[in-house]
């Protein structure tokens, strides 16, 4: 019997390639566009499964499975790079982007006043809670990606799979032969029947009785 | 799986999906009421500050994580924007749109997907309005960002619910089984009166 193709080896090249993009800065920012790595790691995991199936579509619910654990995978990639980044350059970018909101709302004092704030607060926090709250976002956001790479594996099966419904027909069992080519039953007889099932009973062509 | 199970997983899906889209609309309003800090995502201060600062830094690292949150593409209500754009928020509307409308074409998803096709020309309108507004060409409107998300979430809903739903359902079963499992070993088997 052929068996499924594991998921495992998918699921590490799809996380680990989402874990990546959305573990180094600016790079990462593609992620605002709907989660867009992660949705194609999901999909690239999916894709990777469809490759190592030749015989079995694979089925939604397979993609969905292998999107999660490229999720998962991917989550832990950020863990090991993504969040110790944050923690050594995102002091940098985050003062960016709030030096930036301040630029944006100049022309009003109040938000100009809490933005200072906000940077005052950011730039002279302890590094101890930077770290826990870095770890916070990363657990809201492990959740996030397992969830969107769930989803990004079902869009890869739509795009990829092409094949629809079960294995093959006429695929042949294992030890079966096929009938040869060219070989037409004298007229009268029965058609040959299909692999897998040999005929039985009198007038059989191929002797009856399940004798092979 | 049985009709049941596949009811749970079917309203289990749909629950979340429209805990995840109100969620972003109603944050406003717990802005407005005070509930959720809106000058302090980022870093979170004690005292009378540490709830709201929390909500806020929990909207921000969920919502923060799939969009950029920019107040001046977003929609406002009472005074404060959405925790997503309006362009996300068209997708994730169009989503929940084509989870309702699931129960009504679930026979036809799961005998067979619709053709690749659709699912590019449904996200073409979302690409060229976010391309073209990117490069210049034109400016969009936050009628043609809802709209176009609108049309993607939809097809994205039509080409995942179907999965989603069966991934889920047996993600359902394989919980139960478990926990029948667990009340059996804890009674001492089957075979124990």
């Amino acid at each position: 019997m052929v068996e499924k193709p594991s998921k495992v080896t998918p699921a590490l090249i799809g996380g680990i390639t989402l874990g990546l993009l959305s573990a180094i800065p600016f790079i990462n920012l593609g992620n605002v566009c709907c989660c867009l790595w992660v949705l194609v790691g999901g999909a690239i995991a999916a894709k990777m499964l469809i490759n190592r199936s030749p015989v079995y579509p694979v089925q939604s619910g397979d993609g969905a499975v292998v999107g999660l654990l490229a999720g998962a995978v991917g989550a832990l990639v950020n863990l090991v790079i993504g969040v110790p980044l944050q923690l050594l350059f995102g002091q940098a970018v985050m003062s960016t982007f709030l030096e930036s909101m301040r630029n944006m709302v100049s022309q009003d004092p109040n938000a100009t006043a809490q933005i200072d704030q906000a940077i005052r607060m950011y730039q002279n926090r302890p590094f101890a809670e930077a770290i826990a709250q870095a770890l916070l976002y990363w657990l809201i956001g492990a959740v996030i990606t397992m969830g969107f790479g769930a989803l990004g594996g079902l869009i890869g099966v739509a795009f990829f799979e092409k094949r629809k419904g079960g294995p093959p027909q006429g695929y042949p069992p294992q030890g079966y032969p096929p009938p040869p080519v060219g070989y037409p039953p004298p007229p009268g007889y029965p058609p040959p029947p299909p692999p897998g099932n040999p005929p039985s009973g009198p007038g059989a062509p191929y002797g009856g009785g399940g004798a092979f | 799986m049985s009709l049941n199970q596949n009811r749970r997983a079917y309203l289990l899906v749909l629950g979340l999906a429209l805990l995840w889209t109100s969620g972003a609309i109603l944050a406003p309003v717990a802005a407005a009421h005070g509930w959720v800090s809106v000058d302090q995502p980022f870093v979170m201060r004690f005292g009378v500050h540490r709830w709201p600062d929390l909500a806020a830094f929990i909207l921000h690292a969920v919502y923060g994580r799939v969009c950029h949150q920019m107040p001046e593409r977003s929609l406002w209500i009472l005074g404060y924007p959405m925790a997503l754009c309006s362009r996300c928020l068209g997708i994730y509307l169009g989503y929940v749109a084509g989870l309702l409308g699931y129960p009504f074409l679930h026979k036809r998803l799961e005998e067979r997907l619709l053709r690749r096709r659709w699912l590019f020309l449904a996200l073409a309108p979302a690409v060229i309005d976010f391309t073209g507004g990117y490069l210049g060409l034109f400016d969009n409107t936050v009628a043609s960002r809802v709209a176009t998300g609108f049309v993607a979430g939809l097809a994205a809903a039509i080409y995942t619910s179907a999965g989603l739903i069966a991934a889920t359902g047996a993600a359902l079963a394989a919980v139960m089984t478990w926990r029948c499992g667990r009340q059996l070993r804890e009674r001492g088997g089957a075979h124990n009166g």
